[in-house]
């Protein structure tokens, strides 16, 4: 164990883990496949980088978002790691295969399940000794999930061509249900995996929801909550063209605040972190696009301005908030049009059984089709058969729904039903008891809600990293800022 | 994105998808010889990443506000009511297509330099390369080994002094665009802002910035970012060479037997070395086109092959 620590302190710095890492990294170590559930904001990337950077094998890292790949090699160069490098559909084909044909040169390659699925991608990782191989956001695997991806489906054969040294799964949210399907989908068999799930309670961020009339108070009281709340804050939204709007109303307020959806560009979204990261920008109003990857200890509150998809997005997305463990508030605001519109939107964009039949007879009819029917169609084209593929999604279609309605009697559930219990019940294999009290939930009147933030046990702002640096400069100040040695001109 | 697109309709004759492959930079014939014909070359690969859905979408916009029009064959035309803006504020001008490598190449390629030289300049050797793709990150290295490492000074007022030569604005969009230590982008939105222009706009801005750099850097007193580029591509086809290098003396379908092409594809070489080659190419009897109206095939090369030197002479007589 002291060798453990003596790692964690060589590598990245720390003196001590963040619950369940260490046992995480002694399984994998002690040549055990693990699957690891720890809640969002345990440091779960380290679980796989200290036992890679310690033997010196090659790593597979299996991860389903490409804006999620690249930030994590990012994050280990920033580190000092270059052998790190994310092969997927961004690169051209001329770099796939320069990094194939040297596998020795990587130590972490980052690979999208798709990708990973290529019989030339096989080929090349089948004659080279794998040491771990990584599924990250494993719930994806699972059709009883909401996230799930078909290109996961294909993992278990995968592994079984590769034969890894060991085998990590892990995910932040996954109902016992959904982890009995990782541990079988992936040939994880009991006697050669340690399970290793900690519970998804996050005792010190506070739950609230507040309903809201409608639109225009919502923003009224986001303004107001931004006044009260100290520090870091995340707003997330269900429509880029809302947190536009409003980041927009918020900026007018000199508010520093960003704006971040899945249409940026690379290096904006890169700024735009690095920006929150540092405290120049102090509000993001984002889409879930936004958070995975972003690892900030002082984010003070993440505010829900529409309701998220699922309980298990919900458990996401206020998993950034107060990962200092320090006091950090989740709240919601639910109009009333809010919750019939998350159940419709999970009802929508899954093809009919007709348009699943007449694509696989002929899929180049809809090439240039970019429909959401055909879009999710063309994921699962190269998986499956036509009607594997009409009952997988009518399973998929269920989930999202029951998802959707577990969320919404999240939300709807009397004021005095406990929020926490409701989420520990439906992801812990052995809930607790929750103490409810009233640093635990609350269902609050935007009045009610201002009082208790105001005496919210708020911990003091930690400075910010770097000075306030307004966005555009000057060409002759930018060069400077960039090459200080760059004489006057 | 609406005012360009109107701007790029004007006065010419396209249908709606031919603009989209140009803008995208599709190669085909009928693709090229539509840009060539309504001068439309230099937008060539203007938007590389456009999607076809958001582009269709703006374009239905534009015609259900009647801003342009569809004929019975399918082009797009501005319609008489239309406001345009005869002299745009701004519009690039410094783009050539397919002359240039790709935008997105260049724009990473001296992003990414600029990142190298600023940490490595304040002694920063742990940072993430602002591009994921490994044959850039190889080539800036290698220029970076090669040209800047020894002369950094130099190769940092060599970079100020090309920015120099952009128009101001412009110079203001490349240079926010660049990242170094302890310093990210601005946001196309806070740009738009700061230039009171559209935030697409501005990104044209930047990739025609980008394009004047790339020229720019190809003149001889600029030695240090010349290399880091690769250089100008050839805008006719290594094939479409090949046939007119073996076309003198000889007929079409000699040359088609030889380099086992169909006939017609040597036909659609010869137009393209006639839009793109250096030349004003005419019709010689060397080779062996059937008499007019005998083949109304060869008839329509015929066609469009003095379409295209008389296009080419005006242009000629224009820049004179």
């Amino acid at each position: 164990m002291n060798d453990l620590r003596a790692a964690l302190q060589r590598y990245f710095g720390f003196s001590a883990f963040r619950p369940g890492q260490e046992a995480v990294i002694s399984g994998l170590l002690s040549g055990k496949n693990v699957l690891a559930v720890l809640p969002t904001g345990q440091g779960k990337s380290l679980t796989y980088q200290l036992p890679t950077l310690m033997t010196g094998q090659l790593t597979i890292v299996v991860s389903p978002l490409l804006a999620l790949m690249n930030d994590q090699v990012q994050h280990l160069q920033e580190m000092g790691v270059k052998r790190a490098v994310a092969l997927n559909s961004m690169l051209e084909r001329q770099e796939q295969l320069a990094i194939l044909n040297h596998l020795d040169r990587w130590q972490f390659i980052f690979v999208a399940p798709e990708t990973l699925s290529r019989p030339d991608v096989l080929t090349a990782f089948a004659h080279f000794p794998i040491g771990l191989f990584v599924v990250d956001e494993a719930h994806c695997i699972s059709e009883w999930g909401p996230d799930f991806r078909p290109a996961f489906l294909q993992l278990g054969t995968i592994i079984q061509r590769l034969q890894p040294r060991r085998i990590l799964a892990l995910t932040a949210t996954a109902a016992p249900r959904v982890q009995d399907d990782i541990k079988q989908r992936l040939g994880l068999s009991p006697a050669t995996t340690l399970a290793i799930v900690h519970s998804v309670n996050r005792p010190n961020i506070w739950l609230d929801i507040c309903p809201i009339n409608d639109e225009q108070e919502k923003l009224t009281v986001l303004r107001r909550l931004l006044r009260i709340i100290p520090g870091s804050v995340i707003v997330y939204f269900n429509r880029k063209k809302r947190a536009r709007e409003v980041a927009a109303a918020l900026a007018a307020d000199d508010i520093a605040v960003g704006l971040y959806h899945g249409d940026l560009d690379p290096l904006s979204r890169r700024s735009l972190q690095n920006q929150f990261l540092h405290g120049r920008i102090r509000v993001i109003c984002a889409t879930v696009a936004f958070g995975m990857g972003i690892d900030k200890n002082d984010v003070r509150a993440v505010i829900h301005f529409a309701p998220p998809s699922s309980l298990a997005g919900y458990l996401q997305a206020i998993g950034r908030a107060g990962r200092d463990n320090l006091p950090a508030a989740a709240i919601s605001l639910v109009g009333p049009g809010d919750i019939p519109q998350m159940l419709a939107d999970a009802e929508r964009g899954f093809p009919s059984a007709g348009l699943i039949q007449t694509f696989f007879a002929d899929p180049s009819q809809f090439q240039h089709d970019e429909s959401a029917e055909i879009v999710l169609l063309r994921r699962y084209q190269h998986f499956a058969s036509a009607a594997t593929v009409q009952t997988l999604l009518q399973n998929t279609q269920a989930t999202r729904q029951a998802a959707a309605q577990q969320m919404a009697r999240f939300f709807t559930a009397p004021a005095t039903v406990c929020r926490r219990q409701l989420i520990v019940n439906a992801f812990d294999p052995h809930p607790m008891t929750v103490r409810h009290d009233a640093h635990c939930c609350a269902v609050t009147q935007p009045p009610q809600l201002f009082g208790q933030l105001s005496k919210f046990p708020w911990p003091a702002l930690s400075p910010s990293s770097a000075a306030l640096t307004p966005s555009v400069l000057s060409v002759a100040v930018r060069l400077k800022k960039l090459f200080p040695a760059l004489p006057q001109s | 994105m609406p005012t360009f697109l109107v701007q790029l309709f004007q006065k010419r004759h396209v249908r709606p998808i031919t603009m989209y492959h140009i803008l995208r930079g599709k190669r085909t014939f009928s693709n090229l010889y539509a840009a060539f014909i309504n001068d439309l070359l230099p937008y060539w690969g203007l938007l590389p990443h456009l999607e076809r859905a958001a582009y269709e979408k703006e374009i239905q916009s534009l015609i259900r506000r009647n801003q342009l029009v569809a004929d019975p064959d399918g082009y797009l035309t501005v319609t008489d009511t239309t406001e345009i803006d005869q002299s745009p504020m701004w519009w690039p001008r410094h783009v050539a297509g397919l002359v240039m490598p790709p935008y997105r190449e260049s724009g990473d390629l001296l992003t990414l330099a600029v990142q190298l030289l600023s940490q490595l300049s304040q002694h920063d050797p742990h940072f993430a390369p602002v591009t994921p793709h490994i044959l850039i990150q190889q080539r800036v290295k290698q220029w970076y080994r090669q040209v800047a490492q020894s002369h950094l000074a130099a190769v940092t007022a060599e970079l100020a002094d090309l920015l120099d030569q952009l128009p101001p604005i412009q110079a203001l969009v490349v240079v926010n665009r660049f990242m170094g230590r302890n310093l990210d982008v601005a946001s196309w939105d806070d740009l738009a802002k700061q230039c009171h222009l559209d935030p697409f706009i501005v990104q044209l801005m930047w990739v025609d910035g980008i394009a004047q750099l790339y020229t720019l850097c190809q003149q001889p007193q600029n030695q240090y970012w010349r290399p880091l580029f690769p250089p100008p591509t050839a805008a006719v086809t290594a094939s479409a060479q090949t046939t007119m290098q073996l076309l003198p003396g000889r007929t079409i379908h000699q040359v088609a037997a030889k380099r086992r092409l169909a006939e017609s594809t040597i036909r659609e070489h010869i137009l393209e070395a006639a839009m793109l080659g250096d030349q004003v190419l005419t019709e010689t009897p060397e080779w062996g086109l059937a008499p007019v109206g005998c083949d109304h095939v060869q008839d329509f090369f015929r066609d469009r092959l003095s379409a295209i030197a008389a296009r080419r002479m005006k242009e000629d007589i224009i820049d004179e």
